[in-house]
């Protein structure tokens, strides 16, 4: 398949949505792994002191691949057909995110993935990459735009 | 936790405060479990060296969640993070673990940033920076741009 063929097939495909329960534990978590000790995420105590009056998540908490449990069924799709077009090597290109709202303990957010857009570039050594961008807005339980992110996945041949 | 900052006390050129990390495998364990990433890239050497690299590598999201501690610290409690994004243009090889918890000897990466514009929209306060991850060698791989709201002295 052609990038061109690519871009046609997939660019506007939505996926299904995924659920993600929020709670102290899986914040916490989050918050240690990335070495990030604001006690905002992890004191309980000090987060009900300030302005949020309670336990918060980190920006970007919500995104991908974080607490999704898999990669969804969308993007599996998109690569596996992005590296059986002939470029089998993935990596992640980048992110953009939108942070719109405090995600805290007890939410149950809902993400929605969309493919946004197929591209190609040649790098310095002649191959061709292909980057496939994925969308997807997270909403909380009361309907909520709780964030976006606009996730690149990059593909290269061998 | 550091004092707060307003929008006020920064200009165009004005650094972000820098942020030191060391990546280890032990972290990309945690990493893989706190947000659930599996890929074999990030724990298995064999694996890594079959997809073209030297070794494990840290995950892209990693060095993006550590942009966004970058910010969130600076910023303080009272600033809000609007828009964060990266590319992942260099690869990063974690260090070793030496025993449980001490990691080998080895490089450290600098996540950082400089206000590029100060604006105002409706009532907010906004800076937008130019941040990015530094290898040991001052290689920039995380290249990025982070939109914050600052409070302001009014």
């Amino acid at each position: 398949m052609t990038v061109e063929e690519l871009k046609e097939k997939y660019v506007g495909m939505e996926g299904e949505s995924m659920q993600m329960e929020v709670d102290n534990s899986n914040i916490k978590m989050y918050a240690q792994a990335v070495g990030d000790l604001n006690p905002l995420f992890i004191d309980d105590e000090y987060a009900a002191k300030s302005r949020y009056s309670g336990l918060v998540a980190p920006p970007g908490f919500w995104g991908w691949p974080s607490k999704i449990g898999a990669l969804p069924a969308l993007m599996m799709e998109f690569i596996g057909g992005i590296m059986g077009a002939g470029y089998p090597i993935l990596l992640d290109g980048g992110v953009d995110m939108e942070f719109e709202r405090p995600v805290r303990p007890g939410d149950k957010l809902t993400g929605t993935p969309k493919i946004e857009d197929v591209a190609s570039r040649t790098n310095k050594s002649g191959k061709t990459m292909v980057f496939g961008t994925i969308g997807t807005t997270y909403v909380n339980q009361k309907g909520e735009v709780v964030g976006k992110t606009h996730n690149t996945l990059m593909c290269l041949s061998l | 936790m550091a004092e707060q900052l307003y929008w006020e006390d920064v200009q165009e050129g004005t650094e972000v405060t820098p942020l030191s990390k060391i990546a280890t495998t032990e972290m990309l364990v945690r990493w893989a479990t706190a947000g659930l990433d599996f890929n074999p890239l990030h724990y298995e050497d064999a694996n890594a060296k079959s997809q073209g690299q030297a070794g494990v590598i840290v995950h892209g999201q990693l060095k993006r969640a550590w942009l966004v501690q970058l910010m969130t610290d600076w910023i303080g409690e009272q600033g809000a993070l609007k828009r964060l994004s990266c590319s992942f243009r260099g690869t990063d090889t974690p260090r070793g673990m030496a025993m449980i918890g001490i990691p080998k000897e080895g490089e450290t990466w600098w996540c950082k940033g400089s206000v590029n514009k100060k604006y105002t929209e409706g009532t907010d306060h906004l800076v937008e920076c130019e941040i990015w991850v530094e290898n040991g060698q001052g290689t920039k791989t995380t290249p990025g741009s982070a939109v914050a709201i600052l409070p302001s002295k009014g």
